[in-house]
């Protein structure tokens, strides 16, 4: 019974890894970089939508705020700082579509999670924090002889439900195209007519929309801090890796795993779970280094 | 007036000087052909009239409207299209879906193409002018070469173009192949599409052309009738070699150049 409550909080552990994930697949997907501010950014959206809580807003209501706030800092954020680093994005250099820069946007997004966490302990302090649900972080469903979190499962289902809709957009709308377009080739798409810097832009919101949605789970699950940021980003991390790079249903799976590593290597030892967890990721690397479903940003 | 104005036109990289005052003209519904021996410039200048690379000095007309500062993207909203001498389709979509970028985008805001057509139908004509359409479904990444060169002229063709840049679409493929692919430009320069044509295989520039333009050191030595051209003494010097009768017989210049980047 122990075993199965384990697999069960693992699979909805694993759907937090995986919605925190999703934006940092799809970054890296169409325009290969690691977005190493992805943790904080979480936190932050956790912080606004405490602020917005705390005066008097309804839950919901504050992520319909979050969200499209996020999407457009996703969207500044690309134009503002990735794409001057991006090396010449769109144009038919020497060495092909993508020049060599790749490393300077990783760079880039390593300044912003330093600054943004030292900011956020500024205004915040280095308090843990947790935004108030009422009953919601309590409240559980029984299932058989188990207690399943009525939190969790929804964290699970909005996972879900957001990855799916991010599928369906790259696979069914012609924005979702262009967007696998210059994932593939940004020169060669503005050749048809695509901006690949504007069309960077849009991921970046579409992946930061997603991502200030998973913060503000995290903040309503978890108590967090500015530096918490830097644990999300290793989970996240974790999960797109051994998810595949670049696959969103990799990235799904690949939550599943590290939360089921967790929460199992937890039953065999209680001081063990993250450990358990690290280890999971380091054997996929070794025996798979492309992750279990490795694939470019797909329909 | 001319669809396509280049004037004075000048790009170095380093030390290596790969135009120099280079213009041209282009009318509507023209075919130019662009020859010249490896390193002369023409792929820099197609690049440059597609606005993927910046020329240093120059500029660039398109009808009547200079284009010289907008980006690759905002000229093919414009009617420029342009296909690459190695085949660069976006591998993880299907052939349709290649071609439906196209038709999505530049084609929506093309003045050349027709307003009625909506991008599925732009993009389904695109495959049939190029004879695509059974491979319609099959992954870009894994056509045969031949399909993966038609590719490249039916997403540029989806985009509505007025001027088709068309570099090497010719050179690899086999004796069956060819008359294919020449039938092809042919045809849509007969529907009023003017083309800049990069070719090695000259018989086959010379069944489609009206007019050759010969780049040597970035710098246009000889442009006129296309058998004129091929016969004046610095084309034969710089680029043909002593082969003038046999290119006429259907042969191929004898320093056959492959895989050339500039």
């Amino acid at each position: 019974m122990d075993w199965l409550n384990a697999g069960v909080q693992g699979v909805l552990l694993g759907g937090q890894y995986a919605l925190l994930a999703c934006g940092l697949s799809l970054i890296f997907g169409v325009m290969r970089i690691v977005n190493l501010a992805h943790g904080v950014l979480a936190v932050l959206a956790a912080y606004l939508s405490l602020v917005l809580v705390q005066q008097g807003l309804p839950l919901w209501l504050a992520i319909v705020v979050v969200v499209p706030l996020f999407a457009a800092l996703g969207y500044a954020v690309q134009r503002g700082l990735f794409n001057p680093a991006l090396a010449q994005v769109g144009q038919d250099a020497a060495g092909g579509a993508r020049g060599a820069g790749e490393l300077a946007p990783l760079l880039v997004s390593f300044g912003v999670a330093v600054a943004l966490t030292n900011l956020l302990q500024e205004v915040f302090s280095a308090d843990t924090r947790k935004i108030p649900t009422g009953d919601l972080a309590s409240a559980g469903l029984p299932l058989g002889d188990l207690s399943v979190g009525v939190l969790p499962l929804l964290t699970l289902g909005v996972a879900v439900a957001v990855i799916a809709a991010v599928q369906l957009f790259l696979a069914r709308t012609s924005t979702g195209r262009a967007m696998r377009a210059v994932a593939d080739d940004a020169g060669a798409a503005a050749m048809t007519g695509v901006d690949p810097k504007h069309m960077y832009a849009v991921a970046t919101a579409l992946a930061f929309a997603t991502l200030g949605l998973a913060g503000v789970f995290v903040g309503m699950s978890t108590q967090f801090s500015p530096g918490y940021g830097d644990l999300v980003l290793l989970f996240a991390f974790e999960a797109v890796i051994i998810g595949g790079l670049g696959s969103l249903w990799g990235t799904l799976a690949g939550g599943m795993v590290l939360g089921l590593a967790q929460t199992i290597g937890a039953q065999i030892d209680p001081q063990s779970g993250v450990l358990a967890g690290h280890l999971v990721f380091l054997a996929v690397l070794v025996v798979r280094p492309g992750g279990l479903m490795p694939r470019s940003v797909q329909a | 007036m001319p669809l396509l104005q280049v004037s004075g036109v000048a790009k170095r990289f380093g030390r290596v000087v790969t135009a120099r005052d280079v213009s041209f003209e282009v009318a509507a519904g023209e075919a130019l052909g662009l020859v010249g021996p490896n390193g002369a410039g023409k792929t820099t200048l197609l690049d440059i009239v597609a606005g993927t690379q910046r020329a240093d000095a120059g500029t660039v007309v398109l009808d009547g409207r200079d284009v010289t500062r907008l980006g690759a993207a905002a000229r093919a909203d414009r009617g420029i299209a342009r296909s690459y001498q190695v085949p660069r389709p976006f591998g993880g979509l299907t052939v349709y879906e290649n071609v439906l970028v196209g038709a999505s985008f530049a084609g929506r805001r093309n003045a050349a193409t027709e307003p009625a057509r909506d991008a599925g139908t732009q993009a389904w004509h695109a495959l049939e002018v190029t004879g695509m359409t059974e491979v319609a479904d099959t992954p870009s990444g894994s056509l045969r070469l031949l399909d993966r060169k038609r590719l490249e002229v039916a997403r540029a063709l989806a985009t509505g173009p007025r001027l088709l840049l068309l570099d090497e679409i010719a050179g690899g493929l086999t004796d069956g192949e060819l008359p294919q692919v020449v039938g092809l430009v042919r045809r849509l320069r007969d529907d009023g599409v003017a083309v800049v044509w990069i070719e090695h295989v000259l018989h086959a520039l010379l069944d489609v052309v009206d007019r050759l333009m010969c780049l040597a050191g970035g710098e246009v030595i000889a442009q006129g009738d296309p058998h004129e051209v091929i016969r004046s003494p610095q084309v034969v010097e710089v680029y043909l070699g002593s082969t003038v009768d046999a290119v006429d017989a259907g042969a191929e210049p004898t320093a056959e150049p492959t895989g050339e980047t500039a």
